[in-house]
């Protein structure tokens, strides 16, 4: 009864054409006429549109007359390419039957081409390679298919041929969706089921659930029970993405559309939950999604300190339409009251706060990424440690561990050398290579999550002209011999400036950071040494020098009260700072830390 | 020091020949029109005070020498009419060494003043033309000269940190004045913005330069018996500026003319140009705070005794080699003295 639905969704590395792809689909199927077009209309975010990439996964309903004369009901689920959306892509890899995989026919496979296709493999989809961006000279199909088929492993003889910028061989691709990817199996009569594979939230409707029914139907008025977390609400819209929302009477297995419910908060709808009828349940939910956790930390803090519970109120807001971040409170000494949020990854990361600046128009300033240790003591106990004033005292450490990936990088061969030295310069080790074509390499490191997140990516696509694409997954924790160095201004701790990192670069980094903060700390009235120490043992040790002069001589009656405001101007100036011990530091230093680079000499 | 009971006049003549392009005091061209309005609202002025006693009096500006024997004739005979000058201390006027002539001069001790404070700046120059100043260095000289000659007492105004200056420049116009002054005021340039060398030079980056000039100052006066009494003044003994002094010990002092500023009893009163009063009241903590630091400027430092203690503990928590302390006395050290500003900026949250 479902023989005329197909599910499926597109998945190709950045920059590969899955977004104009679509547009182009949207329009061969006069889902949205032309001259309605936005450029990608599926990227909604602003962001999304500026930056080209896909954020937030986002489905539409096509109706297409196919060539046997049939009409399908064609459910487009977009993903995002980005690796630190991988959870995203495999939440609507769920809720679909095959996946179309775009390559980029003058580019080959990339490293996140292999990670989706077999992400996809994984959960039983039929795939259908198409080749994109035919048009462009410097195209080479063949090459294309010859490396799906050596790369991917996948049989790419049959591969679509394709030109999404100028619409070439869109209608073959829609014939192949109806042809090749099955329809979706399951059973109207059964039990309801439906999969949630994505959630938003609606300032007037509440949640929107986003929802794959797989078995029996689900119609407004019907009462649907949660069954993570067994709730029940009266279903008050059902509908599917025509695109935009168009209440529809009922959605039946194999379909996939979103209902609402007026749920307060996106806790109670969470994604990856089955939906199930009240009055009729399911025995058991569908399986779910792993929960995501976040892997890269740091601290937002608003620029202004009055401006915390505007930060407060956007994170929030921001939360109900990003569940993969997290945040608690913290305060810093330098920077005040803020918050501690945790991410998927980088782009994850920059993404939150570009949102929180453009939807939500908060000024904040983001601490340096970094990643939870793991401490075992020598008493046996194991704490998480979040900052570096977490670690316990060298004497009770038995050994730390820190968060390891499988980092996959694919370039030409001529750059093999370079990349390898500025992955063993991260600490990577080396786990495979090999020549995907005579001219293209794939490595195969392992290295600490901690390096990859400071500066890996800007390295390495300077280090390649932007010629390479990497993927990585997490791999666990592994011991490593890292040090927790201090920073002593005027013999006092300056937590602030404390970090941690491998023993051998406990040198460097300590140099880079006490020279950095000489040319930060104004010269005061006593000479102020600035230390880093492991431990006890100081490593490094530089002086700012003592103030000289300061002093405008002239005072007179009547300069005598502006004299009094300059002097309450500097005292002001002053306070403004952070006193440590005797030493005023300016709040420049502890910003400029945050960015410190161990290679900054 | 200590608050005395002594009272200082100080008259502002807020005209110039032309004005210097780092100058941010109030003063306007000549033009004669408006010195003899200027006067009459001196006089104005003065009845409020009808017949006080002062022990200092103070002619600055401005440049007082621009105002010929008659102008200095009708401003004399107004201060007699309106206040008791009988037991002057001293009576200054400042001076232009291109305006002064032999004939002030005349005038000046057939009427008792007994110091004048001439604006040499710099015996450089190159250094003069920075600074936009009417006279050369031989004018200096002549003036300079002309009131050792007379007997009154001779106070000569440097300015250091001026744009190429150098350490060798600054000690030659330091060592030039020493042959006729009994009194060296040291200023560093400090440009306003709203000044036309201020648009110029980055007052940051001059401010830099001070300490070699200031420190050299503090070298070489003392050694030739000009003692520092105050941030940026040297005397030889005896010949330090009592009329100053009032300022530094929260004395009274009536002042007169446009922008010049009234201390008495703890109120501040300013006259502005457009001759609005603007009124400032200090609380007794306030004074308390300001005289602990406007007597840190001096060479007699403060007083133990009476002493906020929480500005003696902020003392007490700074670096000792910023002060001299004896059982009675804090003063500041040389190297205090360099650094007044930092130290004052402390005490005055104390």
């Amino acid at each position: 009864m479902n023989n005329n639905i197909r599910n499926f969704c597109i998945i190709a590395h950045i920059d590969h054409g899955k977004s104009t792809l679509a547009d182009r689909l949207l329009e061969a199927t006069g889902t949205i006429a032309s001259r309605d077009m936005k450029a990608q209309i599926l990227d909604s975010l602003t962001l999304e549109r500026e930056r080209g990439i896909t954020i937030k996964l986002v489905p539409v309903r096509m109706d297409y007359t196919a060539k046997d004369g049939n009409k399908y009901i064609l459910n487009l689920i977009d993903t995002p390419g980005h690796v630190d959306f991988a959870y995203e892509v495999s939440r609507s890899l769920a809720a679909c039957e095959g996946a179309l995989l775009v390559v980029d026919a003058t580019q080959g496979v990339e490293a996140q081409t292999v990670a989706n296709a077999y992400q996809a493999i994984d959960q039983g989809l039929e795939i259908l390679p198409v080749i994109n961006k035919i048009d462009l000279p410097s195209a080479r199909p063949d090459n294309a298919k010859q490396e799906i088929s050596d790369v991917v492993g996948l049989d790419a003889s049959e591969a679509l041929l394709a030109s999404a910028k100028t619409g070439l061989g869109v209608n073959e691709i829609l014939e192949s969706v109806v042809k090749n990817i099955p329809a979706p199996s399951g059973d109207v009569n059964l039990p309801l089921q439906a999969l949630i594979f994505d959630s938003v939230y609606d300032n007037y409707r509440g949640v929107i659930c986003y929802v794959r029914v797989i078995n029996g139907s689900i119609k407004t008025g019907q009462n649907i029970l949660f069954m993570a977390n067994n709730i029940t609400y009266p279903v008050n819209e059902v509908g599917v993405f025509k695109p935009g929302f168009t209440p529809v009477n009922e959605l039946k297995a194999g379909e996939v559309g979103y209902i609402t419910a007026s749920i307060k908060t996106l806790a109670e709808a969470q994604v990856g939950d089955t939906i199930t009828d009240a009055n009729n349940p399911a025995t058991s939910p569908l399986p779910g999604y792993k929960k995501v956790k976040s892997v890269v930390f740091c601290g937002f803090y608003p620029v202004e300190r009055d401006n915390y519970p505007q930060l407060r109120d956007a994170l929030e807001k921001l939360c109900l339409n990003d569940s993969a971040v997290t945040y608690e409170p913290e305060s810093s000494e330098a920077l005040g009251f803020g918050f501690r949020c945790g991410f998927l990854g980088l782009l994850h990361m920059d993404v939150v706060q570009e949102r929180l600046r453009e939807e939500y128009g908060v000024e904040l300033v983001a601490t340096a990424p970094n990643v939870i240790y793991e401490v075992v003591k020598t008493d046996g106990e194991v704490i998480e440690a979040h900052r570096p004033s977490d670690f316990p005292d060298p004497s009770e450490i038995q050994e730390i561990r820190e968060p390891y990936i499988k980092l996959s990088v694919f370039m030409p061969s001529e750059y093999t050398g370079r990349v390898m030295q500025l992955v063993q310069d991260k600490r990577g080790t080396y786990k495979s290579m090999d020549y995907l074509t005579p001219e293209r390499v794939r490595l195969v490191y392992e290295m600490p999550l901690s390096e990859f997140i400071v500066d890996f990516h800007d390295k390495l696509k300077s280090q390649t002209r932007g010629y390479a694409s990497l993927d990585y997954e997490l791999v666990g924790l592994r011991a490593s011999e890292l040090v927790r160095v201090d920073i002593l201004v005027n013999g006092e701790a300056a937590d602030a400036f404390s970090f941690v990192c491998h023993k051998d670069q406990a040198y460097n980094r300590g140099h880079a950071v006490v020279t950095k903060l000489k040319e930060l700390i104004p010269s005061q009235l006593f000479e102020i040494p600035i230390q880093a120490s492991i431990g006890r043992r100081v490593i490094v040790r530089v002086n700012v020098r003592a103030l000289r002069k300061d002093v405008l001589a002239k005072c007179y009656g009547g300069d005598i009260t502006r004299k009094r405001k300059l002097l309450e101007k500097q005292k002001e100036g002053k306070k403004r700072m952070k006193q440590i011990g005797k030493v005023a530091i300016p709040q420049e230093a502890f910003l400029a830390f945050m960015q410190v680079d161990g290679n900054d000499k | 020091m200590e608050t005395t009971n002594k009272t200082g006049l100080y008259i502002h003549v807020p005209f110039c020949e032309r004005k210097c392009g780092y100058c941010s005091f109030y003063s306007v061209e000549l033009r004669a029109g408006n010195i003899d309005s200027w006067l009459e609202s001196i006089a104005n002025e003065a009845k409020n005070f009808r017949a006080t006693h002062i022990d200092t009096l103070y002619i600055g500006g401005g440049t007082p020498s621009v105002l010929n024997i008659s102008r200095w004739e009708k401003l004399l005979r107004i201060i007699k009419e309106n206040f008791d000058v009988d037991n002057l201390l001293e009576a200054t006027t400042e001076a232009n060494p291109n305006s002064l002539t032999r004939e002030h001069i005349k005038f000046f001790q057939a009427n008792n003043l007994t110091r004048i404070s001439l604006g040499v700046q710099s015996l450089n120059d190159n250094e003069l033309k920075t600074l936009g100043r009417l006279h050369d260095s031989d004018k200096a000289l002549k003036a300079m000269e002309l009131v050792k000659d007379s007997g009154l007492s001779l106070n000569c105004d440097l300015i250091f940190g001026i744009p190429e200056q150098t350490l060798r420049t600054w000690a030659k116009s330091l060592k030039g004045v020493l042959k006729f002054a009994d009194h060296v005021s040291t200023y560093q340039l400090t440009l306003e913005p709203d000044t036309p060398l201020g648009k110029i030079y980055d007052n940051e980056s001059l401010n830099q330069q001070g300490y070699k000039f200031y420190r050299y100052s503090q070298y070489y006066l003392p050694r030739r018996n000009f003692a520092q009494y105050e941030i940026s003044n040297f005397a030889r003994e005896g010949y330090e500026c009592q009329h100053n002094l009032l300022y530094w010990n929260h004395s009274n002092v009536i002042a007169l003319g446009p922008s010049a500023v009234s201390y008495i009893n703890g109120v501040r009163i300013k006259r502005t140009p457009e001759g609005m009063i603007e009124r400032e009241e200090l609380s007794e903590r306030e004074r308390a705070i300001e005289l602990a630091i406007l007597s840190l400027r001096t060479k007699w430092g403060v007083k133990r005794e009476g002493l906020l203690p929480e500005v003696e503990s902020v003392i007490d928590s700074l670096p000792d080699d910023l002060f001299v302390k004896s059982d009675e006395r804090i003063v500041l050290s040389p190297r205090g003295m360099r650094l007044g500003n930092s130290i004052w900026s402390e005490i005055i949250d104390a």
